[in-house]
């Protein structure tokens, strides 16, 4: 989904998670419909996402780094048995969480905030995408992070891709649509301009389509 | 970080003492003297201990309500209606029920106590997650309207008919064993121990814990990560309100065994403060309550012995409550160097 800041993105994907209410039309996924569902339902009809803004929604800032990778799965066995946590297996699966997904950090007890950009962002991704869904919902996923750390995010969500996994990719810069995706959709005050496909996209037809023109039809 | 907060709060007694101590000096007594009456008014001998027992036990649970509705984020300023309306449903389930045996009789008069707490802290609760209304406002209000029901309900319905404002007396099944005779100390003190404990692995140790702290650190992540942040904060409310109406029951059963009218003189404000100074953090929260308990039951003792007046003592609390917080002060201060 390729567009600029302020055209629909955002609502767009907080309607698809069950963060906004939605007063018309529906949704589909795998057959059923999950409009107006909470997000928990929809994050268990097998949706992941990493939202746009990572320090407000997607990172408890005052959570650590364990607290935070376990968000997903604290409720669900092995990790909780009744509602006692088993803080040891929470601490071994951050560990391997941090070692696989290279997060830059002294230690899992330290509290997200303190953490760079870059890391920040590694950390929501690990989280979202170790739960292997079978959609992730990516909105701005490399906005304000380090070269290498884009570098990473992107790797992991082409390695997401080759599992099988669908990935909504929302993003602003028409590089990353462009180097990562198969088709685009460009939205423009709302709503959905064209789709094309990778092979016939190109700069010019994406930022016209961006900016409300109409994409140039090859020959 | 936690380490330097027990540093802290205990540099901030030596220094209260210590002006304490220049202010007692200046008014012509002996400060070492008057200190050791303290200790001695606060530790020494059954009654004394019991006093100061008597006095932790109500201040530990206020401030383990007010710390608990602050790990939803909201001020519950609300706990001494609580307590009132927590000590009139103990008290009335103490005369009204007979004929069962005491552990059934006292658990009864605490589990309704604690279910009253709850449900009137689900009010301003459930006004701050679904309406936004400033809780401290509700909370507040509420106070009035809980002491004043109880006190409609101890002079009428619910009154013993002995000239006071206050119920019968309950039975002697709901009544809760007194330790450390002559004082009124009781075994409340045990079940306090045992709440703060069950607190502290609720909150650190169970995913109710972590839901209640997610949410009241940061309401939008625990949406989005499928937390209910608005039923959390009622329920993190409900569970505050639970523990003030439990400290209530506590009164009224271990030792007054009756409702009183307006028996409170602000238990659960000074229980807040104990939080407010320990800084929510649950370990620290019996060793403030404690420390508070021993200034207030010592005084007694103080100014019977040395003549030194227990507003002075009242002064050295305040010392201590403006040195305590000014911590706040100088982190600021640092803050702001470093961005400098």
């Amino acid at each position: 989904m390729a567009g600029v800041d302020g055209n629909g993105q955002n609502e767009l994907v907080e309607s698809l998670t069950g963060l906004r209410p939605i007063e018309k039309g529906d949704i589909i996924f795998k057959g059923h419909s999950i409009r107006n569902l909470s997000s928990l339902k929809i994050r268990k009809t097998g949706i992941a996402h990493i939202p746009e803004d990572r320090n407000k929604t997607g990172l408890n800032n005052k959570f650590t780094i364990k607290e935070n990778l376990i968000a997903n799965l604290y409720r669900k066995k092995p990790y909780s048995k009744w509602i006692c946590l088993k803080n040891s297996l929470i601490k071994e699966y951050a560990e391997g969480l941090i070692k696989k997904f290279d997060i830059r950090a002294s230690g899992i007890d330290i509290p997200v905030e303190s953490l760079s950009g870059g890391n920040a962002q590694k950390v929501i991704v690990a989280r979202e995408v170790d739960l292997n869904s079978e959609l992730i919902i990516a909105s701005q996923p490399t906005r304000g992070v380090d070269v290498g750390s884009i570098e990473s995010i992107r790797e992991i969500l082409n390695e997401v891709k080759k599992k099988g996994a669908v990935v909504l990719l929302v993003s602003a810069d028409l590089e990353e649509i462009l180097s990562l995706s198969d088709r685009i959709a460009v939205m423009y005050e709302g709503k959905i301009m064209g789709i094309v496909s990778a092979s016939e996209a190109t700069e010019l037809n994406l930022g016209l389509l961006m900016t409300g023109g109409k994409a140039i039809e090859k020959e | 970080m936690k380490k330097n907060d027990y540093v802290n709060t205990l540099i901030s007694i030596i220094i209260s003492f210590l002006l304490g101590g220049i202010v007692i000096a200046i008014m012509g007594y002996n400060p070492l003297e008057t200190f050791s009456q303290l200790f001695q008014g606060a530790f020494v001998g059954n009654f004394n201990l019991g006093c100061t027992l008597e006095k932790f036990v109500p201040l530990v649970l206020t401030a383990l309500a007010f710390t608990v509705s602050s790990a939803v984020s909201v001020f519950n300023v609300g706990v001494e209606g609580e307590l009132y309306l927590g000590a009139i449903a103990a008290a009335w389930v103490g005369f009204s029920v007979v004929g069962v045996s005491s552990p059934v009789h006292i658990f009864l008069c605490i589990l309704l106590a604690m279910v009253v707490g709850a449900l009137w802290a689900a009010i301003p609760g459930i006004l701050k997650a679904y309406f936004k209304v400033n809780e401290v406002c509700t909370t507040i209000l509420f106070n009035s309207v809980a002491v004043l029901i109880t006190s409609y309900l101890v002079s009428y319905p619910l009154s013993g008919h002995l000239g006071v404002p206050q119920t019968p007396p309950i039975a002697d099944t709901a009544k809760l064993f007194r330790i450390l005779k002559p004082s009124r100390a009781n075994i409340g003190l045990f079940i306090a121990i045992a709440v703060i404990i069950f607190i502290y692995w609720l909150l650190f140790h169970t995913t109710i814990g972590y839901k209640l702290r997610s949410v009241g650190l940061n309401p939008n992540f625990s949406d989005y990560i499928g937390i209910d942040s608005k039923k959390t904060m009622v329920g993190g409310m409900m569970l505050s309100g639970a523990i003030g109406g439990l400290a209530g029951a506590i009164e009224v059963m271990g030792i007054y065994g009756c409702f009183l009218d307006n028996f409170s003189i602000g238990i659960a404000f000074d229980g807040m403060l104990a939080a407010l100074i320990a800084k929510n953090n649950i370990l620290m929260i019996p060793v403030v309550s404690l420390f508070l308990a021993v200034l207030k039951s010592g005084s007694l003792g103080m100014e019977r012995f040395t003549g030194v007046p227990k507003s002075l003592i009242d002064a050295i609390i305040a010392m201590f409550i403006i040195l305590a917080t000014m911590e706040g002060l100088f982190l600021f201060k640092k803050q702001r160097k470093l961005r400098a």
